[in-house]
Protein backbone atom coordinates (compact mmCIF):
# COMPACT_ATOMS: atom_id res chain seq x y z
CA UNK A 1 0.00 0.00 0.00
CA UNK A 2 1.23 3.72 -0.79
CA UNK A 3 2.24 5.68 2.07
CA UNK A 4 0.29 8.21 3.16
CA UNK A 5 2.95 11.00 3.30
CA UNK A 6 6.51 10.42 0.65
CA UNK A 7 9.11 12.76 1.55
CA UNK A 8 11.69 12.22 -1.69
CA UNK A 9 15.32 13.70 -1.34
CA UNK A 10 14.09 17.34 0.14
CA UNK A 11 16.75 19.98 0.26
CA UNK A 12 15.67 23.11 2.00
CA UNK A 13 18.21 26.21 1.47
CA UNK A 14 18.07 29.67 3.11
CA UNK A 15 19.65 32.14 1.20
CA UNK A 16 23.20 30.34 -0.60
CA UNK A 17 23.09 27.97 3.09
CA UNK A 18 21.36 24.52 2.40
CA UNK A 19 19.71 23.40 5.68
CA UNK A 20 17.90 20.01 4.80
CA UNK A 21 20.05 18.07 2.23
CA UNK A 22 18.14 15.32 0.30
CA UNK A 23 15.74 13.81 3.38
CA UNK A 24 13.78 10.99 2.24
CA UNK A 25 11.23 9.87 4.60
CA UNK A 26 7.96 7.77 4.63
CA UNK A 27 4.61 7.55 6.59
CA UNK A 28 2.05 4.79 6.17
CA UNK A 29 -1.32 5.04 7.20
CA UNK A 30 -1.88 4.38 11.19
CA UNK A 31 1.37 4.78 12.03
CA UNK A 32 3.33 6.88 14.69
CA UNK A 33 6.71 8.36 13.02
CA UNK A 34 9.72 10.47 14.84
CA UNK A 35 12.28 12.73 13.84
CA UNK A 36 14.11 13.22 16.42
CA UNK A 37 17.23 15.31 16.70
CA UNK A 38 19.94 17.73 18.62
CA UNK A 39 18.86 21.72 18.58
CA UNK A 40 19.63 22.93 15.72
CA UNK A 41 19.54 19.99 13.52
CA UNK A 42 16.72 21.34 11.08
CA UNK A 43 13.83 19.24 11.97
CA UNK A 44 11.47 21.98 11.83
CA UNK A 45 12.75 23.24 8.21
CA UNK A 46 11.31 19.98 7.43
CA UNK A 47 8.64 20.30 8.44
CA UNK A 48 7.81 23.88 7.62
CA UNK A 49 8.90 23.05 3.63
CA UNK A 50 6.27 19.80 4.05
CA UNK A 51 3.59 22.41 5.17
CA UNK A 52 4.40 24.55 1.90
CA UNK A 53 5.67 27.59 4.89
CA UNK A 54 8.94 27.98 2.82
CA UNK A 55 9.57 26.69 -0.87
CA UNK A 56 11.85 23.61 -1.15
CA UNK A 57 15.38 24.23 -3.09
CA UNK A 58 14.52 20.41 -4.19
CA UNK A 59 12.96 16.90 -4.02
CA UNK A 60 9.52 16.00 -3.76
CA UNK A 61 6.32 16.12 -1.09
CA UNK A 62 3.69 13.34 -1.68
CA UNK A 63 0.43 12.56 0.28
CA UNK A 64 -2.04 10.58 -0.91
CA UNK A 65 -0.19 9.90 -4.05
CA UNK A 66 -0.68 13.54 -4.98
CA UNK A 67 2.14 15.75 -5.46
CA UNK A 68 2.09 18.76 -3.41
CA UNK A 69 5.70 20.21 -3.33
CA UNK A 70 4.93 23.27 -5.58
CA UNK A 71 1.43 24.14 -4.03
CA UNK A 72 0.24 26.63 -1.34
CA UNK A 73 0.06 25.85 2.21
CA UNK A 74 -3.67 25.41 2.68
CA UNK A 75 -3.80 22.75 0.13
CA UNK A 76 -2.15 20.30 2.47
CA UNK A 77 -4.66 21.48 4.84
CA UNK A 78 -7.41 20.57 2.41
CA UNK A 79 -5.76 17.14 1.75
CA UNK A 80 -6.21 16.03 5.56
CA UNK A 81 -2.76 17.51 7.13
CA UNK A 82 -2.85 18.90 10.61
CA UNK A 83 -0.19 20.75 11.90
CA UNK A 84 0.81 21.44 15.35
CA UNK A 85 3.72 24.57 14.96
CA UNK A 86 6.96 24.50 17.25
CA UNK A 87 6.00 27.32 19.94
CA UNK A 88 2.29 26.48 19.78
CA UNK A 89 1.79 29.67 17.64
CA UNK A 90 -1.88 30.03 18.65
CA UNK A 91 -3.56 33.23 17.99
CA UNK A 92 -3.15 35.52 21.05
CA UNK A 93 -5.95 38.11 20.58
CA UNK A 94 -8.55 35.48 19.59
CA UNK A 95 -10.78 33.34 22.34
CA UNK A 96 -9.96 29.82 22.85
CA UNK A 97 -12.83 28.58 21.14
CA UNK A 98 -12.08 31.09 17.73
CA UNK A 99 -8.66 29.73 17.39
CA UNK A 100 -10.37 26.21 17.56
CA UNK A 101 -12.88 26.98 14.65
CA UNK A 102 -10.09 28.58 13.20
CA UNK A 103 -8.37 25.09 12.97
CA UNK A 104 -11.93 23.91 10.94
CA UNK A 105 -11.55 26.61 8.17
CA UNK A 106 -11.05 24.46 5.66
CA UNK A 107 -14.49 22.49 6.82
CA UNK A 108 -17.47 23.60 5.18
CA UNK A 109 -19.76 20.84 7.07
CA UNK A 110 -20.88 22.89 10.43
CA UNK A 111 -22.22 20.02 11.38
CA UNK A 112 -18.91 18.38 11.47
CA UNK A 113 -17.14 21.59 12.76
CA UNK A 114 -19.43 21.08 15.70
CA UNK A 115 -18.65 17.42 16.11
CA UNK A 116 -15.22 17.75 15.87
CA UNK A 117 -15.31 20.53 18.74
CA UNK A 118 -16.99 18.66 21.13
CA UNK A 119 -14.86 15.87 20.31
CA UNK A 120 -11.67 18.13 21.23
CA UNK A 121 -13.75 19.17 24.46
CA UNK A 122 -14.03 16.00 25.08
CA UNK A 123 -10.50 15.37 25.37
CA UNK A 124 -9.45 18.98 26.63
CA UNK A 125 -12.52 19.24 29.45
CA UNK A 126 -9.97 22.42 29.89
CA UNK A 127 -10.56 24.06 27.10
CA UNK A 128 -14.28 24.37 27.43
CA UNK A 129 -14.14 25.72 30.86
CA UNK A 130 -12.09 28.42 29.06
CA UNK A 131 -13.90 28.66 25.60
CA UNK A 132 -14.13 32.56 25.95
CA UNK A 133 -11.15 33.43 27.15
CA UNK A 134 -8.05 34.75 25.09
CA UNK A 135 -6.04 32.30 24.19
CA UNK A 136 -2.83 34.70 25.21
CA UNK A 137 -4.31 34.34 28.86
CA UNK A 138 -3.85 30.29 29.22
CA UNK A 139 -0.87 28.51 30.73
CA UNK A 140 2.29 27.18 28.29
CA UNK A 141 0.27 23.69 28.63
CA UNK A 142 -3.19 24.92 28.20
CA UNK A 143 -2.00 26.36 24.63
CA UNK A 144 -0.40 23.17 23.66
CA UNK A 145 -3.77 21.50 24.28
CA UNK A 146 -5.25 24.48 22.08
CA UNK A 147 -2.31 24.09 19.22
CA UNK A 148 -3.34 20.52 19.48
CA UNK A 149 -7.00 20.75 19.65
CA UNK A 150 -7.30 23.52 16.78
CA UNK A 151 -4.79 21.16 14.54
CA UNK A 152 -7.63 18.20 15.47
CA UNK A 153 -10.34 20.47 14.42
CA UNK A 154 -9.96 19.71 10.75
CA UNK A 155 -10.06 15.87 11.78
CA UNK A 156 -6.96 15.48 9.88
CA UNK A 157 -5.43 12.19 8.68
CA UNK A 158 -2.42 12.88 9.45
CA UNK A 159 -1.65 14.96 12.61
CA UNK A 160 2.18 16.61 12.33
CA UNK A 161 3.20 18.19 15.73
CA UNK A 162 6.50 19.94 16.40
CA UNK A 163 8.10 19.86 19.98
CA UNK A 164 5.73 19.55 22.11
CA UNK A 165 7.66 19.42 24.68
CA UNK A 166 9.18 22.68 24.04
CA UNK A 167 8.84 25.13 27.19
CA UNK A 168 6.45 22.98 29.34
CA UNK A 169 6.83 21.29 32.65
CA UNK A 170 8.11 17.67 32.86
CA UNK A 171 4.71 16.98 34.04
CA UNK A 172 2.84 18.55 31.15
CA UNK A 173 5.20 16.95 28.98
CA UNK A 174 4.02 13.33 30.34
CA UNK A 175 0.43 14.69 29.64
CA UNK A 176 1.56 15.55 26.36
CA UNK A 177 2.75 12.51 25.13
CA UNK A 178 -0.19 10.03 26.92
CA UNK A 179 -2.28 12.10 24.74
CA UNK A 180 -0.46 11.90 21.24
CA UNK A 181 -0.30 8.03 21.88
CA UNK A 182 -4.24 8.31 22.78
CA UNK A 183 -4.69 9.45 19.30
CA UNK A 184 -2.28 6.94 17.90
CA UNK A 185 -4.10 4.22 19.57
CA UNK A 186 -7.24 5.54 17.91
CA UNK A 187 -6.27 5.48 14.72
CA UNK A 188 -4.88 8.89 13.70
CA UNK A 189 -1.10 8.68 11.72
CA UNK A 190 1.06 10.75 13.84
CA UNK A 191 4.56 12.57 12.70
CA UNK A 192 5.93 14.04 15.94
CA UNK A 193 9.31 16.04 15.21
CA UNK A 194 10.95 16.29 18.86
CA UNK A 195 14.13 17.09 20.33
CA UNK A 196 13.13 14.67 23.58
CA UNK A 197 14.26 11.83 22.01
CA UNK A 198 13.54 9.64 24.67
CA UNK A 199 10.03 10.60 25.02
CA UNK A 200 9.12 10.81 21.37
CA UNK A 201 10.62 7.25 20.73
CA UNK A 202 9.00 6.06 23.53
CA UNK A 203 5.58 6.52 21.46
CA UNK A 204 6.75 5.98 18.01
CA UNK A 205 6.85 3.23 16.20
CA UNK A 206 9.61 4.47 13.72
CA UNK A 207 11.63 6.77 13.73
CA UNK A 208 14.17 8.82 11.99
CA UNK A 209 17.55 10.72 13.33
CA UNK A 210 18.58 13.84 11.96
CA UNK A 211 21.58 15.52 12.60
CA UNK A 212 22.80 18.99 10.24
CA UNK A 213 19.87 18.65 8.05
CA UNK A 214 20.64 14.68 6.77
CA UNK A 215 19.15 11.31 7.85
CA UNK A 216 22.02 9.28 9.88
CA UNK A 217 19.68 6.68 10.75
CA UNK A 218 16.11 5.47 10.62
CA UNK A 219 14.77 1.77 12.23
CA UNK A 220 12.48 0.81 14.51
CA UNK A 221 11.90 3.32 18.09
CA UNK A 222 12.90 0.60 20.04
CA UNK A 223 15.94 -0.02 18.49
CA UNK A 224 17.10 3.49 18.06
CA UNK A 225 17.46 4.76 21.01
CA UNK A 226 20.77 2.50 22.11
CA UNK A 227 22.64 3.09 18.70
CA UNK A 228 25.97 4.44 19.02
CA UNK A 229 25.13 7.04 16.14
CA UNK A 230 21.50 8.12 18.65
CA UNK A 231 24.57 9.11 21.26
CA UNK A 232 26.51 10.82 19.33
CA UNK A 233 24.21 13.02 17.36
CA UNK A 234 23.11 14.38 20.75
CA UNK A 235 26.46 14.26 22.75
CA UNK A 236 29.12 14.01 19.80
CA UNK A 237 30.75 11.27 18.75
CA UNK A 238 33.44 10.31 21.54
CA UNK A 239 31.31 10.25 24.13
CA UNK A 240 30.33 6.58 25.25
CA UNK A 241 27.01 6.12 27.68
CA UNK A 242 27.95 3.83 30.78
CA UNK B 1 -26.11 75.54 9.71
CA UNK B 2 -23.18 75.30 6.63
CA UNK B 3 -20.70 75.54 9.25
CA UNK B 4 -21.93 72.61 10.80
CA UNK B 5 -22.98 70.60 7.57
CA UNK B 6 -19.17 71.54 5.90
CA UNK B 7 -17.84 70.41 9.05
CA UNK B 8 -19.90 67.24 9.05
CA UNK B 9 -18.92 66.20 5.80
CA UNK B 10 -15.08 66.69 6.20
CA UNK B 11 -15.28 64.72 9.53
CA UNK B 12 -17.20 62.07 7.67
CA UNK B 13 -14.73 61.66 4.86
CA UNK B 14 -11.84 61.41 7.92
CA UNK B 15 -13.91 58.67 9.46
CA UNK B 16 -14.65 56.95 5.88
CA UNK B 17 -10.69 56.95 5.27
CA UNK B 18 -10.12 55.46 9.17
CA UNK B 19 -12.55 53.18 8.68
CA UNK B 20 -10.95 51.87 5.39
CA UNK B 21 -7.30 51.68 6.51
CA UNK B 22 -8.69 49.77 9.72
CA UNK B 23 -9.44 46.65 7.25
CA UNK B 24 -5.87 46.78 6.25
CA UNK B 25 -3.85 47.55 9.16
CA UNK B 26 -6.31 46.94 12.02
CA UNK B 27 -8.09 43.65 10.80
CA UNK B 28 -5.14 42.27 8.70
CA UNK B 29 -2.20 43.95 10.08
CA UNK B 30 -0.70 44.99 7.33
CA UNK B 31 1.27 48.17 7.72
CA UNK B 32 -0.23 51.20 4.91
CA UNK B 33 1.30 54.47 6.01
CA UNK B 34 0.48 55.92 1.98
CA UNK B 35 -3.38 55.22 2.67
CA UNK B 36 -3.76 58.87 1.34
CA UNK B 37 -2.31 57.86 -2.10
CA UNK B 38 -6.22 55.99 -2.93
CA UNK B 39 -7.93 58.79 -1.35
CA UNK B 40 -5.77 60.70 -3.69
CA UNK B 41 -6.33 57.68 -6.90
CA UNK B 42 -10.27 57.85 -6.12
CA UNK B 43 -10.19 61.80 -6.18
CA UNK B 44 -8.18 62.55 -9.20
CA UNK B 45 -10.22 59.62 -10.73
CA UNK B 46 -13.72 61.46 -10.07
CA UNK B 47 -12.20 64.74 -10.82
CA UNK B 48 -11.14 63.77 -13.96
CA UNK B 49 -13.91 61.73 -15.59
CA UNK B 50 -16.17 64.64 -13.94
CA UNK B 51 -14.53 67.57 -15.87
CA UNK B 52 -12.85 66.16 -19.27
CA UNK B 53 -15.21 63.40 -20.07
CA UNK B 54 -18.62 64.68 -18.39
CA UNK B 55 -19.42 61.51 -16.01
CA UNK B 56 -21.77 62.62 -13.26
CA UNK B 57 -20.73 61.96 -9.45
CA UNK B 58 -22.64 58.83 -9.58
CA UNK B 59 -20.34 57.38 -12.25
CA UNK B 60 -17.59 58.91 -10.95
CA UNK B 61 -17.96 57.64 -7.35
CA UNK B 62 -18.13 53.90 -8.75
CA UNK B 63 -15.12 54.47 -11.08
CA UNK B 64 -13.34 55.76 -8.56
CA UNK B 65 -13.67 52.52 -5.67
CA UNK B 66 -12.97 50.66 -8.48
CA UNK B 67 -9.46 52.54 -9.51
CA UNK B 68 -8.65 52.86 -5.71
CA UNK B 69 -9.56 48.86 -5.49
CA UNK B 70 -7.62 47.74 -8.38
CA UNK B 71 -4.34 49.61 -7.14
CA UNK B 72 -4.63 48.15 -3.68
CA UNK B 73 -5.15 44.70 -5.45
CA UNK B 74 -1.48 45.80 -6.72
CA UNK B 75 -0.18 46.94 -3.43
CA UNK B 76 -1.99 43.26 -2.27
CA UNK B 77 0.20 41.66 -4.54
CA UNK B 78 3.71 43.24 -3.69
CA UNK B 79 2.62 42.50 0.42
CA UNK B 80 3.04 38.82 -0.71
CA UNK B 81 6.79 39.44 -1.09
CA UNK B 82 7.12 42.61 1.39
CA UNK B 83 6.49 41.98 4.90
CA UNK B 84 6.38 44.15 7.78
CA UNK B 85 8.83 47.37 7.84
CA UNK B 86 9.64 46.83 3.88
CA UNK B 87 5.93 46.81 2.88
CA UNK B 88 5.24 50.16 5.41
CA UNK B 89 8.52 51.76 3.45
CA UNK B 90 7.13 50.88 0.12
CA UNK B 91 3.35 52.49 0.80
CA UNK B 92 5.41 55.55 2.01
CA UNK B 93 7.17 55.24 -1.57
CA UNK B 94 4.02 54.92 -3.18
CA UNK B 95 2.18 57.93 -1.65
CA UNK B 96 5.23 60.50 -2.89
CA UNK B 97 5.10 58.95 -6.33
CA UNK B 98 1.21 59.03 -6.95
CA UNK B 99 1.41 63.12 -4.93
CA UNK B 100 4.51 63.48 -7.55
CA UNK B 101 2.24 62.17 -10.72
CA UNK B 102 -0.42 64.26 -9.94
CA UNK B 103 1.71 67.19 -9.37
CA UNK B 104 3.78 66.96 -12.22
CA UNK B 105 1.80 65.33 -15.28
CA UNK B 106 -0.45 68.03 -16.93
CA UNK B 107 -3.29 65.54 -17.47
CA UNK B 108 -3.88 66.17 -13.86
CA UNK B 109 -3.63 69.54 -13.79
CA UNK B 110 0.18 69.89 -12.58
CA UNK B 111 0.46 71.94 -9.62
CA UNK B 112 -2.72 74.26 -10.29
CA UNK B 113 -4.85 71.03 -9.71
CA UNK B 114 -8.29 69.87 -11.27
CA UNK B 115 -10.73 72.84 -10.52
CA UNK B 116 -13.94 73.04 -11.69
CA UNK B 117 -15.68 69.52 -10.60
CA UNK B 118 -19.48 69.23 -10.40
CA UNK B 119 -21.09 68.96 -7.07
CA UNK B 120 -23.47 65.67 -6.50
CA UNK B 121 -26.85 66.03 -8.70
CA UNK B 122 -30.20 63.99 -8.02
CA UNK B 123 -32.79 65.03 -10.66
CA UNK B 124 -32.85 68.77 -10.13
CA UNK B 125 -31.10 69.04 -6.97
CA UNK B 126 -27.86 69.83 -6.56
CA UNK B 127 -26.02 68.74 -3.21
CA UNK B 128 -25.37 71.72 -0.75
CA UNK B 129 -23.50 71.27 2.17
CA UNK B 130 -26.40 69.27 4.06
CA UNK B 131 -26.84 66.53 1.37
CA UNK B 132 -23.42 66.49 1.20
CA UNK B 133 -22.75 66.17 4.71
CA UNK B 134 -26.08 63.32 4.75
CA UNK B 135 -24.29 61.34 1.68
CA UNK B 136 -21.11 61.30 3.63
CA UNK B 137 -22.59 60.02 6.70
CA UNK B 138 -24.77 57.30 5.19
CA UNK B 139 -21.76 55.89 3.09
CA UNK B 140 -20.20 55.73 6.25
CA UNK B 141 -23.37 54.12 7.57
CA UNK B 142 -22.97 51.39 4.97
CA UNK B 143 -19.22 51.23 5.61
CA UNK B 144 -20.09 50.22 8.97
CA UNK B 145 -22.40 47.73 8.18
CA UNK B 146 -20.93 46.01 5.84
CA UNK B 147 -17.48 45.75 7.82
CA UNK B 148 -19.77 44.36 10.79
CA UNK B 149 -20.82 41.59 8.62
CA UNK B 150 -17.16 40.71 7.66
CA UNK B 151 -15.59 40.86 10.64
CA UNK B 152 -18.42 38.57 12.11
CA UNK B 153 -18.10 36.02 9.25
CA UNK B 154 -15.27 33.93 8.07
CA UNK B 155 -13.52 36.51 6.70
CA UNK B 156 -12.52 38.96 9.02
CA UNK B 157 -12.14 35.93 11.26
CA UNK B 158 -9.31 34.76 8.68
CA UNK B 159 -7.89 38.59 8.92
CA UNK B 160 -7.45 38.70 12.41
CA UNK B 161 -5.76 35.45 12.31
CA UNK B 162 -3.23 36.75 9.46
CA UNK B 163 -3.00 39.52 11.55
CA UNK B 164 -1.65 37.36 14.55
CA UNK B 165 0.41 34.86 12.85
CA UNK B 166 0.76 34.52 9.39
CA UNK B 167 2.38 31.12 9.32
CA UNK B 168 0.14 29.54 11.48
CA UNK B 169 -2.58 30.71 9.49
CA UNK B 170 -1.46 30.16 6.63
CA UNK B 171 -0.96 26.32 8.20
CA UNK B 172 -4.41 26.23 9.41
CA UNK B 173 -5.51 26.04 5.67
CA UNK B 174 -6.43 29.84 4.86
CA UNK B 175 -5.58 31.08 1.66
CA UNK B 176 -2.73 33.81 3.09
CA UNK B 177 -2.45 35.26 -0.40
CA UNK B 178 -6.25 35.69 -1.51
CA UNK B 179 -7.07 36.82 1.89
CA UNK B 180 -4.34 39.66 2.20
CA UNK B 181 -5.25 40.74 -1.36
CA UNK B 182 -8.85 41.04 -0.44
CA UNK B 183 -7.98 43.24 2.82
CA UNK B 184 -6.15 45.40 0.10
CA UNK B 185 -9.13 45.69 -2.49
CA UNK B 186 -11.98 46.68 0.27
CA UNK B 187 -9.57 49.32 2.30
CA UNK B 188 -8.23 51.11 -0.55
CA UNK B 189 -11.81 51.06 -2.49
CA UNK B 190 -13.35 52.33 0.04
CA UNK B 191 -10.46 54.95 0.54
CA UNK B 192 -11.23 55.72 -3.33
CA UNK B 193 -14.73 56.06 -2.65
CA UNK B 194 -13.78 58.71 -0.17
CA UNK B 195 -11.79 60.48 -2.70
CA UNK B 196 -14.48 61.01 -4.53
CA UNK B 197 -17.06 62.42 -2.28
CA UNK B 198 -13.79 65.07 -1.56
CA UNK B 199 -13.37 66.14 -4.87
CA UNK B 200 -17.34 66.55 -5.52
CA UNK B 201 -17.63 68.54 -2.01
CA UNK B 202 -14.31 70.62 -2.65
CA UNK B 203 -14.98 70.86 -6.14
CA UNK B 204 -11.66 71.40 -6.50
CA UNK B 205 -8.41 69.24 -5.75
CA UNK B 206 -4.46 69.80 -6.04
CA UNK B 207 -1.76 66.69 -5.31
CA UNK B 208 -1.20 68.48 -1.66
CA UNK B 209 -4.50 67.41 -0.42
CA UNK B 210 -2.92 64.22 -0.78
CA UNK B 211 0.46 64.08 1.05
CA UNK B 212 1.56 61.76 3.88
CA UNK B 213 1.03 64.23 6.30
CA UNK B 214 -2.60 63.22 5.20
CA UNK B 215 -1.56 59.63 5.82
CA UNK B 216 0.08 59.94 9.04
CA UNK B 217 -3.33 61.46 10.10
CA UNK B 218 -5.42 58.19 8.92
CA UNK B 219 -2.77 55.98 10.52
CA UNK B 220 -2.75 57.95 13.88
CA UNK B 221 -6.70 57.76 13.80
CA UNK B 222 -6.83 54.44 13.58
CA UNK B 223 -4.02 53.87 16.44
CA UNK B 224 -6.06 56.89 18.47
CA UNK B 225 -9.36 54.49 18.47
CA UNK B 226 -7.79 51.24 18.84
CA UNK B 227 -6.70 48.55 15.69
CA UNK B 228 -9.21 45.98 14.89
CA UNK B 229 -11.86 48.16 16.61
CA UNK B 230 -15.05 49.50 14.87
CA UNK B 231 -16.42 51.87 17.49
CA UNK B 232 -12.82 53.09 18.15
CA UNK B 233 -11.49 53.92 14.71
CA UNK B 234 -14.89 56.06 14.60
CA UNK B 235 -13.89 57.91 17.18
CA UNK B 236 -10.34 58.40 16.53
CA UNK B 237 -12.11 59.21 13.03
CA UNK B 238 -14.29 61.80 15.16
CA UNK B 239 -11.81 63.68 17.36
CA UNK B 240 -9.01 63.89 15.23
CA UNK B 241 -11.33 64.97 12.06
CA UNK B 242 -12.56 67.51 14.57
CA UNK B 243 -9.42 68.69 16.26
CA UNK B 244 -8.11 71.29 14.22
CA UNK B 245 -11.24 72.93 14.75
CA UNK B 246 -11.95 72.54 18.30
CA UNK B 247 -8.53 74.13 19.03
CA UNK B 248 -8.27 76.80 15.98
CA UNK B 249 -9.07 79.11 19.44
CA UNK B 250 -5.11 78.07 19.93
CA UNK B 251 -3.66 78.97 16.54
CA UNK B 252 -0.01 78.64 16.35
CA UNK B 253 -0.26 76.32 19.46
CA UNK B 254 -3.03 73.89 17.38
CA UNK B 255 0.01 71.34 16.35
CA UNK B 256 1.67 71.19 20.28
CA UNK B 257 -1.93 70.75 21.69
CA UNK B 258 -2.88 68.04 19.13
CA UNK B 259 0.26 66.68 18.86
CA UNK B 260 0.71 65.89 23.35
CA UNK B 261 -3.36 64.80 23.91
CA UNK B 262 -1.68 61.67 21.04
CA UNK B 263 1.23 60.97 23.17
CA UNK B 264 -0.69 61.20 26.37
CA UNK B 265 -3.63 58.79 24.75
CA UNK B 266 -0.46 56.23 23.47
CA UNK B 267 0.65 56.71 27.21
CA UNK B 268 -2.39 55.75 28.92
CA UNK B 269 -4.28 53.25 26.36
CA UNK B 270 -1.58 51.66 24.54
CA UNK B 271 -3.72 49.70 22.80
CA UNK B 272 -5.99 52.61 21.79
CA UNK B 273 -9.23 54.36 23.34
CA UNK B 274 -11.63 51.15 22.68
CA UNK B 275 -8.56 48.62 21.11
CA UNK B 276 -8.97 45.36 22.15
CA UNK B 277 -7.95 45.16 26.33
CA UNK B 278 -8.13 48.90 26.95
CA UNK B 279 -9.70 50.13 30.01
CA UNK B 280 -12.42 52.45 28.10
CA UNK B 281 -13.68 49.15 25.95
CA UNK B 282 -13.60 46.63 28.99
CA UNK B 283 -15.87 49.02 30.95
CA UNK B 284 -17.71 49.52 28.00
CA UNK B 285 -18.14 46.19 27.29
CA UNK B 286 -18.81 45.40 30.85
CA UNK B 287 -22.02 47.76 30.59
CA UNK B 288 -23.29 46.28 27.24
CA UNK B 289 -22.52 42.66 27.84
CA UNK B 290 -24.99 40.52 25.69
CA UNK B 291 -24.84 36.92 26.35
CA UNK B 292 -23.78 34.96 23.19
CA UNK B 293 -22.63 37.14 21.51
CA UNK B 294 -19.46 36.72 19.29
CA UNK B 295 -18.57 35.28 15.73
CA UNK B 296 -20.94 33.60 13.79
CA UNK B 297 -19.60 30.40 12.33
CA UNK B 298 -20.28 30.18 8.77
Amino acid sequence: MAPLLEIQNLEVCYGKAQVVKGVSLQVSRGDCVAIVGANGADKTSILRAMMGLVPPAGGRIILNGVDLTRRPAWERVAGGVGYVPEGRRIFPALSVEKNLLAGAYRVADQKKVRRSLARVYEIFPRLQERQRQLACTLSGGEQQMLAIGRALMADPQLLIIDEVSMGLAPAVVNQAFQLIDRLHHEGLTVLLVEQNARKALQVAEWGYLLENGEIILSGKASDLSGHPDFVGAYFGRNVQVK
Amino acid sequence: MNYWAVLATTVGIWVLLALSLNIITGEAGQPNIGHAAFFGIGAYTSAVLNTKYGVDFWGALVMALAAGALMGAVLGLISMRLRNDFLAITTIGLNFVTVAIFQTVPYFGGAMGIGGIQPPRIGGLTFGPVELAVLSWLVVALVVILNRHLQRAWFGYALRAIRDDEAAAAAMGIDVRRYKVLAFVIGTGIAGLAGSIYAHFMTFISAGDFGFNISVTILAMVVLGGRGSIPGVLLGGVILGMAPEVFRFISDYRLLVFGSILVLVMRFFPSGLLGQGSRLQELLAGAFRREGAGVRVR
